[in-house]
C-alpha cells in the first residue's frame, strides 16, 4: 500500500514532466506566439545581434528568453549520461520488478540538481538537517505543498516586459525538474535602497530593488519567506537570505547570475553557476497558474524521493 | 478515493504509453538548449518536480534483449545499451555485471550514477594506536566525485578510556577533525592536516565496494573515475576501444571448487604504484586487495544486501560486514546498520589552515 501511494506521486509527477517537456518543445520551434521585442529571429550567433535599447539608453530586456537549464543549478551534471525514466530490471530485483516501477527508485539518481557539483555550502550543524529534509522530500519540499517556488529556484523569467522605470517577469512553470508554476513578479528600477519597514514584510519572491550598473540590471532581493528551497535535495534558506540577480543583454542573448547570501545558514555566499538565455523566435504563452491541491501529503510513508 | 485510483490509473497508461517521447523530447530540449515556458503541471500533481533533462542523453536503451541472459526480473525486456551474454567472461562484461548487479547503474541509460554514500555502522572493533577499541560510532560520508570522505568514529578501549576523530579526505588534502566540517566557521571545531595518511584514505576510498569497482571501470577506460562517471560502463569501454584506450584493468578466472571467481587487477587513482586486485563471485567483490610497496591492505566484504532503510529500498547493495586487514593484523571491522544511498549532500571542503599546511 505504502508503495502504490509513493508510486502514484510519482506517477504525477512523471505526468508534469511530460506535460512541461511537451510545452517547452512547442515553444521552442515557435510553436506559440508571435515574436519577440528586439533583436528580432535569432540567427547565427545571437549575441551578435544588435542590442535594443530603452529610451532611457539601457539595454531592453523585453522578450522571451528560454534556455539555461531546469535545474536549480542550471543545465546540470556535466558529463554525465542520464536516460529516460524506465530501468530494466537488475538480475536480482524480484520477479514483479517493472521497469515503470523502477522509476521511483532511480529518480534521485536522474536529477541533474543531485548530481551537481555546484552546490552552496552549508554551515556544518545544518548537513543533517539537509539530508533528513532530502529523505523527506517528497512531504517536506515546499512544491509538495503548492507553495510557489520562490527565488531563486522559480529561475529565470521566461518572459520580460521593460520599461524605463519598471520591469516585469513572467515565470514558466516546470523548472527545477518540471516543478512549480506560472508565476509573475514586477519590480521598480529607481535605484533605490530596501526601505526596512517593508522587508520586514516576508514574501516567497522577495522583496525586490533595482539599479543599472552599467548595461547590467542589478535586482537586490530580500525579505524571504523561509518556506521555499533552493532546489530540490533539501536545500533550505533562512528568512536572512538575500538575492542579488544580474541581467546582462548582449544582442539576443541574456546572461542571467544569481548570487544567494545567507549568513544563517551558508558559509560562505553561493554564486549559482550561470545562465545563458536566448531570445525565443516567437512570444511565449504561459499558462496562469493552475490548481493544485495537497494530494496525499500527509500520506507520504516512504523516502522516496524526486 | 476512486477519484484518485481512476487518475492514476490514467497517468500511468499516459506515462508508459509517452515514455518513449518523453525521452526523445527530453534529448532535443537538451540539444537545442532551449527551455522557455513549459505548460502547468496537471491540477493534483501539487507540480511535483521530475527529473531534469539535463546532462547528455546518449546511451539511451536501444534495441531489445532478444532472450539472451542477464536480463533481469520482470518487466518490458527492454535491453540497455549493453547486454552481457549469459556467463560471458569478458572484461567488459565482467564490469558492467558488477557494477548491474551492485544496483549502480540507473536511468534507462544503466549509467554509473553513485556518487554519495552515508553508512552507519551497528558496530564493530578498530585498532587505534595498536589497541583494540570497541565502536561505538562508525560513520561513513563519501562523495565519490570530490574525491572524498568523511569518517567519524568513536570507540571504547578495553581500559574504558574513549577514542574519537573524523579522518577527512578532500581531493589532494588529508585532515583529521574534532567535529565534522571542523574550521569551515570560524571558531567551530579544529582541523589537523594530516598529509601522511593521504595514501592510505585514497587506498581505502578506491578499494571500498562503491569505489573499487569505480576504479576498476575507470582504469579500464583509461581515465580517472571523475570522468568515467555517469556513464554507461558498456558503451564507455565500447568507445575507449574504438579510440585505441589500452585498458589499465586486467582479469583472470580462479575456480575453486565449483565456484568461479573473477579475478582484476588495477590500479588505484592517484597512488602511484599501488595496484587492487577485486575477486568477485556471483559478480560481487568478496574481496579487494591492495598492494603498496612493501604494504599489503585487505578489504573483506561480505554479507551484500539492501541496506537502505526500509523506507527508501532501491536495490542498491552494499556489504553488511567489512573487514580491514593491514600486513595482515585486522585494523577495522565493522557491521552495517544502515546505508544511504539516494544522492544526498555530503561535502568536504578543505579548511584554510589544511591549505596553509600544503600538500
Amino acid at each position: 500500500m505504502t508503495r502504490q501511494r509513493i508510486t502514484r506521486a510519482r506517477l504525477f509527477a512523471c505526468t508534469a514532466a511530460i506535460l512541461a517537456v511537451i510545452g517547452s518543445s512547442l515553444v521552442a520551434q515557435g510553436g506559440f506566439g508571435q515574436g519577440g521585442r528586439g533583436g528580432g529571429a535569432p540567427q547565427g550567433d545571437p549575441a551578435a545581434a544588435p542590442t535594443p535599447r530603452l529610451a532611457n539608453g539601457h539595454p531592453d530586456l523585453t522578450g522571451s528568453w528560454g534556455g539555461g537549464g531546469w535545474s536549480f543549478t542550471g543545465s546540470g551534471a556535466p558529463g554525465a549520461t542520464v536516460g529516460g525514466m524506465f530501468r530494466r530490471c537488475t538480475p536480482f530485483q524480484s520477479k514483479n520488478c517493472m521497469e515503470w516501477t523502477n522509476q521511483s527508485e532511480d529518480w534521485p539518481f536522474m536529477s541533474t540538481a543531485r548530481l551537481d557539483m555546484r552546490v552552496p555550502v552549508y554551515k556544518p550543524k545544518h548537513w543533517d538537517k539537509m539530508i533528513e529534509m532530502d529523505q523527506w522530500t517528497n512531504r517536506d519540499d515546499p512544491v509538495m505543498t503548492c507553495l510557489p517556488l520562490g527565488i531563486p529556484r522559480q529561475g529565470p523569467p521566461r518572459r520580460i516586459f521593460a520599461t524605463d522605470t519598471d520591469i516585469t517577469f513572467l515565470y514558466g512553470a516546470g523548472v527545477d525538474g518540471a516543478g512549480g508554476y506560472a508565476e509573475h513578479r514586477m519590480v521598480a528600477i529607481d535605484g533605490k535602497p530596501h526601505d526596512p519597514r517593508r522587508a520586514a514584510n516576508y514574501t516567497y519572491m522577495g522583496y525586490t530593488v533595482g539599479r543599472w550598473e552599467g548595461d547590467t540590471l542589478v535586482l537586490d532581493s530580500i525579505g524571504f519567506s523561509d518556506e521555499t528551497w533552493l532546489g530540490r535535495g533539501g536545500y533550505f534558506h533562512s528568512d536572512q537570505m538575500r538575492v542579488v540577480e544580474k541581467f546582462t543583454r548582449t544582442g539576443n542573448v541574456l546572461l542571467y547570475q544569481v548570487t544567494v547570501e545567507d549568513p544563517e545558514v551558508l558559509v560562505e555566499p553561493w554564486v549559482m553557476p550561470d545562465r545563458r538565455l536566448t531570445l525565443a523566435p516567437n512570444n511565449t504563452i504561459i499558462p496562469e497558474r493552475g490548481s493544485c491541491t495537497e494530494s496525499e501529503h500527509t500520506e507520504v510513508a516512504t523516502q522516496y524521493r524526486h | 478515493m476512486c477519484e484518485r485510483r481512476t487518475l492514476a490509473t490514467g497517468v500511468i497508461a499516459l506515462c508508459v504509453a509517452m515514455s518513449p517521447m518523453m525521452s526523445q523530447l527530453a534529448r532535443g530540449q537538451a540539444a537545442q538548449g532551449q527551455g522557455a515556458s513549459a505548460p502547468q503541471a496537471p491540477p493534483r500533481g501539487g507540480g511535483a518536480p521530475a527529473p531534469d533533462a539535463g546532462g547528455r542523453a546518449g546511451g539511451a536503451p536501444q534495441g531489445r534483449a532478444g532472450g539472451r541472459g542477464g536480463g533481469g526480473g520482470g518487466g518490458r525486456g527492454d535491453a540497455g545499451a549493453f547486454t552481457p551474454e549469459a556467463g560471458a567472461k569478458d572484461l567488459k562484461s565482467v564490469l558492467f555485471n558488477w557494477a548491474w548487479h551492485m544496483g549502480m547503474l540507473r536511468s534507462g541509460a544503466e549509467s554509473e550514477l553513485i556518487k554519495t554514500l552515508d553508512y552507519h555502522a551497528a558496530g564493530g572493533t578498530m585498532q587505534v594506536n595498536g589497541q583494540p577499541c570497541t565502536l561505538t560510532k562508525y560513520r561513513i560520508q563519501a562523495n565519490y566525485q570530490v574525491p572524498g570522505y568523511r569518517v567519524q568514529i568513536a570507540c571504547t578501549r578495553a581500559n574504558k578510556q574513549t577514542y574519537s576523530n573524523v579522518e577527512t579526505l578532500s581531493g589532494d588534502y588529508a585532515w583529521d577533525e574534532d567535529i565534522p566540517g571542523a574550521e569551515l566557521v570560524a571558531g567551530e571545531g579544529k582541523a589537523t592536516a594530516r598529509q601522511v595518511a593521504l595514501e592510505e584514505r585514497r587506498i581505502r576510498l578506491w578499494a571500498s565496494p562503491h569505489g573499487a569497482v569505480k576504479a576498476a571501470i575507470a582504469a579500464a577506460a583509461g581515465m580517472h573515475p571523475l570522468k568515467s562517471f555517469g556513464q554507461n560502463p558498456g558503451v564507455l569501454l565500447d568507445t575507449q576501444a574504438k579510440a585505441g584506450v589500452q585498458p589499465l584493468t586486467t582479469l583472470t578466472w580462479q575456480k575453486e571448487k565449483t565456484v568461479e571467481k573473477a579475478v582484476l587487477t588495477f590500479p588505484i587513482p592517484d597512488v602511484p604504484g599501488a595496484t587492487a586486485t577485486a575477486t568477485l563471485v556471483n559478480d560481487l567483490p568478496e574481496s579487494v586487495v591492495v598492494t603498496h610497496g612493501a604494504d599489503k591492505t585487505e578489504f573483506i566484504y561480505g554479507k551484500w544486501a539492501d541496506w537502505n532503510n526500509p523506507l527508501f529500498k532501491i536495490d542498491a547493495l552494499y556489504p553488511g560486514t567489512m573487514v580491514e586487514r593491514k600486513n595482515g593484523n585486522v585494523v577495522r571491522s565493522v557491521n552495517t546498520k544502515v546505508t544511504e544511498i539516494g544522492q544526498i549532500y555530503v561535502i568536504m571542503p578543505v579548511p584554510e589552515s589544511v591549505k596553509k599546511a600544503g600538500k
